[in-house]
């Protein structure tokens, strides 16, 4: 066992799902808007997040791999949910994303008229907040 | 109960650190956030980067307890950001007047009366 490929596989595993992490984590941090980020967030952390729990499932056995894989089970069960809730959420509340050439489709689909663009894509509106 | 991996000397400290510097990343975007959303995401992402934080904590101390505590934070994210969810919604006073929780400052052409379906949706 000791000498297995599973060791490798889950040293790879964890230090791979730590970088994929921080790459989220600096998407976090540095895309422009709302919408940008959650996708940075939900993608880039539930994956790495995921990768984590699968090299602890690979470096373990018994038990305690089974309750690693089903955290990730749950985790990828969830995020997904979380996030897309939230940015229908966050439309609805009104945060207009920093659209591209094609528009925002959602409002034109709920007509819910935040049509205008926003055109300063790197600064989204501050002027009242607290 | 066995817990091997090839490396553990470095392998461990590396990703602890790393996890380290995203979660500092996320905490710049939760204090600086302009609007509401962008802290309900840094919170999301804290509690995902805690979850494995917790997964590694369990690989290193080799006890598997802590791990249904990585099952019940995972839990708890979904259930705290449908909590915050529900106040992203639009609380209005009364029939000419709409206050959000964000404070939107609404266009000068902008309608600010919600549109029926909003009304059913409360």
């Amino acid at each position: 066992m000791s000498n297995g490929l599973l060791p490798w596989l889950s040293s790879v595993l964890l230090l791979l799902g730590a970088l994929i992490g921080l790459i989220g984590a600096i998407g976090v941090l540095r895309l422009p808007d709302s919408y940008t980020r959650m996708h940075a967030a939900s993608k880039a952390g539930a994956l790495g997040t995921a990768l984590i729990l699968a090299g602890v499932a690979a470096a373990s056995e018994g038990a305690f791999a089974l309750a690693a894989l089903f955290a990730m089970a749950i985790l990828l069960a969830t995020a997904p949910l979380a996030a897309h809730a939230m940015a229908r959420a966050a439309h609805r509340a009104g945060i207009t994303p920093a659209t591209g050439p094609l528009g925002d489709a959602l409002a034109d689909e709920d007509g819910n008229g935040h049509t205008e663009r926003n055109p300063a894509a790197s600064a989204p509106p501050t002027a009242g907040k607290r | 109960m066995s817990t091997i991996i090839a490396g553990a000397v470095w392998v461990l400290p590396l990703s602890f650190t790393l996890l380290a510097l995203s979660a500092a990343l996320v905490l710049v975007r939760l204090i600086r956030g302009p609007r509401a959303a962008d802290r309900v995401v840094a919170i999301d992402a804290l509690t995902m980067l805690a979850i494995a934080a917790i997964a590694l904590f369990a690989l290193a101390t080799g006890q598997p307890m802590l791990l249904d505590a990585a099952v019940v934070l995972a839990l708890m994210s979904f259930l705290g950001t449908a909590a915050f969810i529900l106040l992203f919604r639009r609380r209005g006073r009364g029939p000419d007047e709409v206050v959000t929780w964000n404070d939107r400052k609404p266009a000068a052409d902008e309608t600010v009366a919600a549109p029926p379906d909003r009304e059913r949706m409360r």
